[in-house]
């Protein structure tokens, strides 16, 4: 903080009703600001937040801060600009479901509509649908499909089903069970009789003519091929990202997912969690999701809102970076590379600013900084595995005679946890291994490497998490392109490359470590051929 | 609902009829389906003649074309060896549908010669292999004791035509 | 230990061998077989075509045992799996069932108890007199043989029937009874699949397919004999297998002798005894394996 005051207030940013439901539940805990992106209905809404601001409709214009001092810039549709500080966002945007029906090339009538569509309009379309009729669902086949659609199209099937006696049938290019009650819904809907068909080669033929339209398709169970004239053919929609939510995180500075989704599922953080401390993604925006979980993850923010300004009150624990103002030179590679963004730079200030509450620790600043202007204050007395160079001076080799020596860098959030694993289920390791804990892959600098390599190893393995799970979004990737460089500047300097290792592994994956390192140690040995080190060619000899 | 137009009450009708057999054959189990096809991996015949296949009969009969099945000369390629309904995960009882659309498609007269002929002989003579003086001879020569060569109960038990007793 | 002896259709008939090695077998065991004169076919051949007859044929069946007083004791497996799941359905569900059964034996002079337990032979030497006893018969050793035992499918199913007699999936009762001969119990691919006896009357080539399958496996593992313990399966591997190596253009001469047959030259029986010479594959050549 540069001012030691903290601001309290919630910023929830959002592009329909459920930004208001978000709002509301953050109501109870904080001051809440909402900005709409777009006008709202309000007469929609259940029940109207109690709000410090409503901006609707708004822009956001600038952003920049961190947790407890976010500034944003608005512009509202009077042209007439704002700005405010939020200790906290909340982005609550929602995707859109938009219909197939021109991908299947039919134009919607009163026979053909689309998911959407038929919730919005169901007892228009049912109301002639009876025993002898029949009604088709499709799913997927020419877009992805998502447990919360395919979990409406089944209920629908069933209560079709049995409130019509129509025959009824779901096309599914694939089916989707991994949500809360849905394997249920399947269950319930086949008991009714709803008709389930599953494609793994072929899929269904629609065709419109003036008085009926067919489905054509083969039962793949059956054997057969099938021909339906339903009298209701209903489309699964495909779900769109929110239209803002590319810009919108570009500005705040957090992940896209999948398709232009704000961040997807991750491995190591809650579903809200995004890359910046104190910045939290609820809602469908992340892809499409039940009402019901879109609702648990309106007051999991609220809650994780409130522990967050807690954590303002205590002092902050654990290693933080500092940064050394002699040395800085301003060249901004910290503020660029921090793949959390606790970087700041402020107006007036001589060197950016680290924000202790949003630094995770990665070190990824550490190893980016030219002048190595940055250091890690040690949080645990005795423990400082940010100073590698010092590790390094530390690691004490056991006489090796029989297997190869390797240093080896090992991420803490993976492969650290796998080679204790492996330590513990006496796993053996056809090497001697002196495991250097970093806080990240993209902690390790190239010259750690080099000074590894040169103090007396065989080999030096860098493990790292897979890097769609690197915990600070890029760490892997940055180290994995960084080991490429060394490997390339040793072949040309004529030192042969394969004593340095680039692996990844899954955290604690234990069988993934020994594997990694017993084939290291293998190629090391000259189990491909060629004997890398001087003097060991299998038979014992003396290593450096 | 508007079930009044001709086209309607057509198609109400063939599928009330299909609904019909289903539930007086007692085949709404089929529904329970999830297409693992365990059945039709574990069935002796499919390997052998895959004309005879347990999820293909199950699925027509879920889409309501029962009396295709009870009209096919696939039908009756089943063995009742029960490996289908041991192992179906949903407790479907494939073998006893079976026999249930066997004892169907046998009213409906759709059963081989042979199965007929058999049922023939055992209303007459009371046992698929009828025995003779001949055989009581044989029997008696090595030692077996006679049995009898003809029966009258089976007839009396074939004159009852109620449903079975599952 | 008193049985009613149930022996169906086809052992009369086709399959003298089972039941005068059976006769043996239960008589040097001290089994005590009792023959019921009026016993019918047990439904099992029409159940396919009328249910309802067939358990009615099962249910008189049944009554005749519970008017003996007698547990019924099977050699076939599809009449031990007709009379049982009868006597399941009647013994175990709502007694108007029961009622409805005897309203159609009635004119027959019979009613049914609803209380009558149908095994299969080797059922009870497992569960009644048991290996221990079995084994203190035995008097030769036949550990030169090396046999493939068959269960077929109405032995263990339906399972729900049978009050968790053996598992269908991994069946052991017949390979521990061959074992007390000292013969060494060979395994193959596709132990328990069906001998597609059933659908001998509807497409003989497929029933002789599946019968073919099983010969093949048996054959190639090298077993000296096929060991069984149901009739009709025994007319798709005996019965049929000339015509099979015919048809198909193979050549196995592979043995097939029933259980009963087996455990009764373990007992020292003599071979006519036991019926051996009734065996459609001849068994000289096994014989030679067999100690005097």
């Amino acid at each position: 903080m540069t001012d030691g005051r903290v601001n309290r207030s919630v910023l929830v940013v959002g592009n329909g009703p459920y930004c208001f439901k978000v709002a509301g539940e953050l109501a109870s805990v904080d001051s809440v600001s909402l900005a709409v992106l777009r006008e709202a209905r309000l007469d929609e809404m259940e029940q109207k937040p109690n709000l410090v601001e409503l901006l609707m409709p708004v822009e956001l214009l600038g952003f920049s801060g961190q947790p407890g001092e976010f500034r944003a810039v608005f512009r509202q549709t009077n042209g007439s600009h704002a700005e405010r500080t939020y200790g906290f966002v909340v982005v609550a945007l929602e995707s859109e479901w938009i219909s197939t029906l021109n991908k299947w090339s039919v134009v919607e009538d009163s026979r053909i509509t689309s998911l959407s569509k038929l919730e919005k309009y169901v007892n228009e379309y049912l109301g002639n649908i009876g025993p002898g009729d029949k009604v088709v669902f499709i799913s997927g086949f020419k877009q992805d499909s998502y447990p919360v659609s395919q979990e409406k199209i089944v209920n629908f099937a069933a209560a079709v089903r049995e409130k019509t006696g129509a025959a009824t049938y779901v096309l599914m290019e694939q089916f989707k069970v991994a949500q809360e009650g849905l394997e249920r819904a399947f269950r319930l809907a086949r008991e009714l009789g709803v008709v389930f068909v599953k494609f793994s080669q072929t899929i269904p033929e629609v065709r419109v003519g003036p008085k009926e339209c067919t489905v054509q398709y083969m039962d793949e169970a059956m054997g057969q091929a099938v021909n339906i004239s339903p009298q209701l053919l209903i489309f699964e929609d495909e779900a769109c990202p929110p239209p803002e939510g590319r810009y919108i995180s570009d500005l705040l500075g957090i992940n896209l997912g999948n398709q232009g989704f704000l961040q997807g599922d991750f491995l190591f953080n809650l579903p809200i969690y995004t890359n910046r401390t104190g910045i939290f993604v609820v809602g469908s925006g992340k892809g499409p999701i039940s009402e019901r979980e879109a609702e648990r993850e309106a007051e999991a923010v609220a809650e994780e809102v409130a522990k967050l300004v807690c954590s303002f009150d205590k002092e902050v624990v654990g290693p933080f970076p500092t940064l050394n103002e002699n040395e800085c030179i301003h060249c901004l590679t910290c503020y660029r590379s921090c793949p959390h963004k606790a970087i700041s730079l402020y107006p007036g200030q001589r060197s950016p600013q680290i924000s202790p509450v949003a630094c995770r620790g990665c070190g990824i600043c550490v190893e980016s900084c030219p002048r190595r202007a940055i250091d890690f204050e040690h949080g645990e007395s005795g423990i400082s595995y940010y100073d590698i160079d010092k590790e390094i001076d530390h690691i004490v080799y056991e006489d090796s005679r029989d297997v190869p020596r390797i240093a080896v860098f090992a991420c803490v959030n993976s492969a650290y946890d796998a080679y204790l694993l492996a330590k513990s289920r006496g796993d053996r390791l056809q090497a001697r291994c002196s495991v250097l804990k970093v806080p990240c892959g993209g902690r390790v600098e190239a010259a750690a490497v080099i000074k590894a390599l040169g103090s007396g190893v065989d080999g030096v393995a860098i493990l790292t998490c897979h890097e769609n799970s690197c915990k600070s979004v890029h760490g892997a990737s940055r180290c994995r392109k960084r080991i490429a460089a060394v490997k390339e500047m040793m072949t040309k300097c004529g030192v042969k490359e394969e004593a340095i290792l680039f692996g990844t592994v899954a955290p604690g994956s234990a069988p993934q470590f020994v594997e990694l390192i017993n084939r290291f140690s293998l190629r090391l040995q000259g189990g491909d051929g060629s004997s890398i080190i001087p003097g060991n060619a299998g038979s014992g000899g003396e290593a450096r | 609902m508007n079930s009044e137009s001709g086209k309607h009450r057509v198609r109400a009708k063939l599928e009330t009829r299909a609904q019909e057999l289903t539930e007086r054959l007692e085949l709404q189990s089929v529904r329970s389906c999830y297409i693992c096809r365990t059945c039709t991996s574990s069935c002796p015949v499919t390997f052998i003649d895959p004309r005879f296949n347990p999820l293909a009969i199950l699925r027509m009969v879920l889409y309501g074309k029962i009396e295709e099945v009870l009209n096919s000369d696939f039908l009756w390629l089943c063995t009742s060896c029960y490996s289908c309904q041991e192992r179906c995960p949903q407790e479907i009882p494939i073998a006893d549908i079976m026999t249930k659309l066997k004892n169907k498609a046998f009213k409906l007269g759709n059963a081989p010669v042979g199965v007929r002929a058999q049922m023939d002989i055992i209303k007459k003579a009371g046992r698929t292999y009828p025995l003779d003086d001949f055989d009581n001879k044989k029997r008696a020569k090595a030692g077996l004791p006679e049995l009898p060569t003809s029966c009258d109960v089976v007839k009396t038990l074939f004159e009852s035509e109620t449903e079975s007793l599952k | 230990m008193k049985y009613a002896l149930f022996l169906g259709c086809t052992i009369p008939a086709r399959a003298r061998n089972y039941e005068l090695s059976a006769r043996r077998v239960a008589e040097t065991l001290g089994i005590e077989l009792i023959d019921v004169e009026r016993f019918v076919c047990c439904g099992f051949p029409i159940k396919s075509s009328k249910q309802f007859s067939a358990e009615l044929l099962s249910a008189y069946n049944l009554a005749l045992a519970s008017e003996a007083g007698l547990e019924l004791c099977t050699l076939c497996s599809s009449c031990t799996s007709a009379l049982t799941e009868v006597a399941h359905e009647l013994g175990y569900k709502d007694e108007s069932q029961l009622a409805a059964v005897n309203s159609h034996l009635g004119p027959l002079g019979i009613q049914y108890s609803g209380r009558v337990t149908v095994r299969h032979f080797a059922r009870i030497l497992i569960e009644d007199i048991g290996l221990e006893r079995i084994r203190k018969s035995i008097t030769k050793d036949l550990s030169g043989l090396r046999v493939a035992v068959h269960y077929g499918c109405h032995y263990l199913k339906p399972s729900d029937i049978y009050g968790g007699f053996d598992q269908p999936e991994e069946p052991t009762t017949l390979e521990e009874l061959v074992s007390l001969t000292g013969a060494e119990v060979i395994d193959y691919p596709g132990k328990k699949k069906c001998c597609g006896g059933p659908v001998l009357p509807v497409d003989e080539r497929v029933a002789l397919s599946l019968a073919k399958e099983k010969l093949d496996a048996v054959h190639e593992a090298g077993a000296d004999l096929l060991c069984l313990v149901c009739p009709f399966c025994s007319v798709m591997y005996d019965g049929n297998q000339k015509g099979i190596e015919n048809e198909f253009g193979v050549n196995y001469g592979l043995p097939v002798l029933y259980l009963t047959q087996l455990l009764g030259l373990a007992m020292g029986l003599d071979r006519k005894a036991l019926g051996l010479n009734m065996n459609v594959v001849k068994t000289k050549d096994l014989m030679k394996k067999i100690p005097e």
